[in-house]
């Protein structure tokens, strides 16, 4: 190369004519082999992670934002009829639900709490929003708020 | 009828095919690349006995992040760079065989016995100040004057500037000027 001395350059050469023969020692056929054998035992994680989260906090978000979802379909049915009737599916659309913060989380936490619906049937809700801003943290805080809520009415 | 046309495929179409299942792939990825891999290896001093291992297990861990692998650099110099990482971690096993490896192969001067003696000499003392060498400026250096890569791809490899590149390699070679005669 013309960048090096000459000396530097001859010692460069033979030195990678050394390394050059040890390389083609190595086989890549029998590379390829053993490599492809690890990786079947070992596949790569090739996972997309659409939302910057680890693949934990991620399965937690879901599965909290699927309890709030029954949750918030029960408060609003216990709210707008106070009776129980039986069988109505109530959609609720939960707007802007990723905009709560901790503390506005916790007052709906609190008021879910509070709610005795009269009977269990499902109801239909739809929610809309992420919650990509919650830490796994305060995802793990919801869930538990959560399940806490459930015993109580059971 | 004309000739068949073929075509290569580019490492980052293998990578896809790969990433989509296609274990051919990755075999072809692994052929493309070995003895440019070894070859940097070995002139850092990586045991003979240990070569295939090393170049094994390089593969393995550049295919096992490939889901990380953003094509900013090439899989080449990544690889290199996953190689150089490996080689580090198992450098103090080494340590005393490097040199010891090194000094009987030098190249053959034939018909030349003076500039047999000078460069087998130049050789060995090379290798001994390369591994010397901090590690920055060693890699830029032989990924410059050993694979040929261009700056802006060993930039890009090492996740440094192009300007740092030029610094590093620049430093390397002062050094090895001033230290091997």
């Amino acid at each position: 190369m013309n960048e090096l001395p000459d000396d530097l350059e001859r010692a460069l050469r033979d030195l990678d004519a050394q390394a050059a023969r040890r390389a083609s020692r190595v086989d890549p056929e029998r590379v390829a082999a053993h490599v492809m054998a690890r990786l079947r035992a070992e596949p790569a994680r090739v996972v997309a992670r659409p939302w910057g989260l680890p693949v934990s906090a991620r399965w937690v978000g879901m599965a909290a934002a699927a309890a709030i979802v029954v949750l918030a379909g029960t408060m609003a049915r216990s709210i707008l009829w106070p009776g129980g009737a039986v069988g109505v599916a109530v959609p609720v659309l939960a707007q802007g639900i990723d905009s709560l913060d901790v503390q506005g989380l916790e007052r709906l936490l609190q008021v879910a709490g509070e709610v005795r619906p009269s009977t269990a049937e499902p109801v239909q809700v739809s929610v809309s929003g992420t919650w990509d801003d919650l830490s796994e943290e305060q995802l793990r805080a919801v869930l538990q708020a959560v399940q806490q809520s459930e015993e109580t009415k059971l | 009828m004309g000739a068949p046309v073929t075509t290569v495929a580019d490492d980052g179409d293998l990578i896809a095919r790969y990433l989509r299942g296609d274990e051919h792939a990755a075999a072809e990825l692994v052929h493309r690349h070995t003895a440019p891999l070894a070859r940097f290896l070995a002139i850092q001093g990586a045991p003979e006995d240990e070569l295939e291992d090393l170049v094994q297990d390089a593969f393995f861990r550049a295919f096992k992040a490939l889901g990380g692998f953003r094509g900013g650099a090439s899989f080449r110099t990544w690889l290199l760079a996953i190689g150089s990482n490996l080689l580090k971690d198992r450098r103090r096993r080494w340590k005393k065989q490097m040199t010891v490896e090194l000094t009987p192969d030098v190249a053959d001067r034939s018909g030349d016995p003076a500039g047999e003696a000078e460069a087998g000499w130049t050789a060995e003392r090379l290798a001994e100040e390369i591994a010397r060498l901090p590690r920055l400026q060693r890699e830029v250096f032989l990924f410059r004057a050993q694979q040929g890569l261009e700056y802006g791809a060993i930039a890009r490899g090492l996740g440094i500037s192009e300007g740092s590149a030029r610094v590093h390699y620049h430093h390397a070679v002062k050094r090895l000027k001033e230290r091997v005669r």
